[in-house]
Order: structure tokens, then C-alpha cells, then sequence
């Protein structure tokens, strides 16, 4: 290392050492900023979803999951009628208990377009690792290797990873169709592949788009995309276990309210 | 930057303020259980407050002013990630509080409802969570 260089580094370290000091809370405020701009290594950082659409101000049919035109998804008729009737359901007060709203894992892709609640990336040697607050789910993504012959199904399915280019590959199967691909309830299959490109598209930002193939559902795979921006400086992974579920579904798998 | 800008900056960032004010996160559970058109004010004594996730509950007794019958009501809010952002803590609800508060009531017309806003014994509690999707500087 020049000395050049080492005299940068000293002078950066001094700096951030300076701006934290004069935080008000201290030495506690980390940036995760990733330090690289594209590419390997360029993800890792604590991100959250810069378009969630809540169900408290967007009716039913603005939160169904659409593609990347804002089209609906291309359904086949099962699916389609299942869809109308939890949008009908949720609009007569009574929305469906996805498992979310049992308290179990979202699954992929639907954590993906989660609430604005802090994902973690982690980039090591080897593989990267999504950290979910809500729940405090994980996935470790192995790199540059291939799914194993037979997948047990799960809610996370079996996903592997690898860089093409600036842009990470995720690609899933074996996902528990119990799981759905937006919180109405889009409906799928075990045959549920799925496809994640995560790409960084600006100091603050990152894009993931998605490829959702699955023939039990779908007339033909569709793509859908989500942007994310960093959350504030010193967000921290936070406990958060889904311990006290008062909203437990009836007969008909729909969230309730348990009165005291 | 020219005045007009300004003000229609100003104004830009009033309206997301407002927006983020009264849009708390539920992200467990869907909203579409209570009626988000409707507000009712509740006066009464808290019987019981879980600081708990997926969603903090206060559990109140409220009495009919007209009947002088108790009722029995129970309030769901966010999360404490979320509250807690907004500064509220596991102790900030007490049973034998007095507490006033506004809520969107359930659909199904049962005592029911999410919580809005709240006075304990008085005094108001700021905001009924702070979510993450302000950016990263806080903005």
C-alpha cells in the first residue's frame, strides 16, 4: 500500500470518527451503505421497499401483485377465481390469512414485496444471505452451483445464486404453495419457479426484478419488480418474533380479532 | 429556486408528512377487517396492554355514557419496531390507565378496532408509528 493511499484511508476513518461524534446518539448511528457502487459486493446493505402499498389506503385490487407494464398477471381460471374471490372476501371486511397473517414465513417472492420493514443483504465469499426482519426470516443463496436432483418443498424454497455482471441471479424452486405472491392471496403451485435479478440503480436505490414462471397458474411466465432505497442510517436487525397472534383465521382461512 | 417552486415543494413535503402520519404499518395482516371511513372516539380503563408482536393490543372497559353499562373493548395497533421509531415504549400503557382514544372499528360491528390515536391519562403519545421508507437519511 503507497503511502498516499494509507494517508487517505487514515483521513476517511478520521472523518466518519468526526461525524459520528457530533451525532446525538453517538457512536451507535452505522451507514451501511455498501461500499462498492455495482456489482459483487455492491447489495450488501440494509434495505427497505420504497413502494409498499398498505392495505390501510390502497384497495384490493391496486395491491394485487402486477407485472412490470401494470398488467394483471397472465392467470389461468382457477386462479383467477380464486384471486376475485379473496378480493371480494377482503372487501367485505373479511381479507385472507395468508401465512404472514399466520404467523409463518411469507415465502418467496411475496417477502420480497413486503412491508417498508428492513432486509439485510450480506455478501461473503461463496454465498449471500437475505436477512428479514419481519418474523426474522433468513435465506443463505449458494453461488455458482445447482439446485440438489429432489427439493422437499418449503417456504423459502431452494434458491442458488450467481452474477451476471452488475446484476445478482437469484433462482428459486420448491416453494410451499401454501405461500401466496402478494398479501391478497395470488394464488400458485409447487411448480413455481422463481427468477430475482437484483441490481443497484443508484446511491441509494436497488431494483429487483422478478420472473414468475409457473404452468399450474400462469398461461406464461411474467415479470414483476419491486424497488428498494437503504434505510435510515443506524437501522438495526431487531427482534421481531411473531409471538402474540390475535388475528387467527376462520374455517375459511380469513384473519379475525380476538376480543378480550 | 423560484417562490412557486418553493411553495409547491413545501407543500410536496407537507402532503407526504400527512400521508406517513395517518398510514400505520400492519404489515401481518391485512386493514381491510375495520372500516378505515369511519372513526369512533372511546373513553375508558385499560385492563390489560401486550407490548407484543405481531401487533400491540390494548384490551379496555368502556362505559356506555348513556346506560352506565361497562363494555368490553380491545384496540389493535402496529408493531413495537414500528412504534417504538415513534417513541413509545413496553411501559407507556398501563392497566388502570385512562386512556381516550380514536380508532377505525371493525367492519363486523363488534367492539373492535386499530388504533389511531391516544391520550393516557391525558396526555398524548406521539404518533402511531414511524416506518423505515423515509430514506436513508432520514428525509
Amino acid at each position: 500500500m503507497t503511502r498516499l493511499s494509507q494517508l487517505s484511508i487514515a483521513s476517511i476513518t478520521l472523518t466518519a470518527a468526526m461525524v459520528c461524534l457530533t451525532m446525538v446518539s453517538g457512536c451507535t448511528q452505522k451507514d451501511t451503505t455498501p461500499a462498492v457502487s455495482s456489482g459483487s459486493g455492491s447489495l450488501a446493505g440494509t434495505w427497505v421497499n420504497a413502494e409498499y402499498k398498505g392495505s390501510s389506503s390502497n384497495p384490493e385490487r391496486a395491491r394485487v401483485l402486477k407485472t412490470v407494464d401494470g398488467k394483471w398477471p397472465p392467470m389461468l381460471p382457477w386462479a383467477a377465481e380464486l384471486l376475485e374471490k379473496r378480493i371480494k372476501d377482503s372487501e367485505a371486511g373479511l381479507p385472507f390469512a395468508n401465512t404472514l397473517a399466520l404467523c409463518l414465513p411469507g415465502g418467496i417472492p411475496l417477502m420480497l414485496f413486503g412491508a417498508a420493514i428492513p432486509v439485510q443483504i450480506l455478501e461473503t465469499p461463496g454465498q449471500v444471505a437475505m436477512l428479514f426482519m419481519e418474523g426474522n426470516r433468513f435465506r443463505v443463496i449458494p453461488m455458482d452451483t445447482s439446485h440438489p436432483a429432489d427439493i422437499d418443498p418449503s417456504y423459502m424454497g431452494d434458491a442458488v445464486g450467481r452474477w451476471e455482471g452488475d446484476t445478482l441471479v437469484v433462482d428459486t424452486m420448491g416453494i410451499k404453495d401454501n405461500t401466496t405472491l402478494d398479501q391478497i392471496g395470488l394464488p400458485h403451485t409447487e411448480q413455481l419457479h422463481v427468477v430475482e435479478r437484483y441490481r443497484r440503480t443508484s446511491a441509494e436505490t436497488m431494483e429487483i426484478r422478478v420472473t414468475i414462471e409457473d404452468p399450474g397458474t400462469f398461461t406464461q411466465p411474467w415479470e414483476a419488480k419491486v424497488n428498494y432505497r437503504l434505510a435510515p442510517v443506524g437501522t438495526r436487525m431487531t427482534e421481531d418474533i411473531c409471538e402474540n397472534n390475535r388475528n387467527l383465521p376462520d374455517a375459511q382461512g380469513r384473519s379475525g380479532f380476538q376480543r378480550f | 429556486m423560484r417562490l412557486p417552486e418553493i411553495l409547491s415543494a413545501a407543500a410536496r413535503s407537507v402532503s407526504v408528512i400527512a400521508l406517513f402520519a395517518s398510514m400505520p404499518v400492519l404489515a401481518h395482516h391485512s386493514y381491510a377487517m375495520f372500516d378505515m371511513k369511519k372513526e369512533i372516539t372511546l373513553e375508558g380503563t385499560v385492563v390489560n396492554f401486550q407490548w407484543t408482536n405481531p401487533h400491540i393490543w390494548i384490551d379496555l372497559v368502556v362505559i356506555d355514557k348513556k346506560t352506565g353499562k361497562p363494555a368490553n373493548w380491545s384496540i389493535e395497533g402496529s408493531g413495537p419496531t414500528l412504534l417504538a421509531r415513534a417513541g413509545w415504549r413496553r411501559d407507556t400503557i398501563k392497566a388502570g390507565d385512562k386512556v381516550t382514544l380514536v380508532t377505525h372499528p371493525l367492519k363486523s360491528g363488534e367492539n373492535g378496532g386499530s388504533l389511531m390515536k391516544i391520550l393516557v391519562n391525558g396526555k398524548e403519545i406521539g404518533g402511531n408509528a414511524k416506518g423505515f421508507g423515509e430514506g436513508k437519511d432520514g428525509k
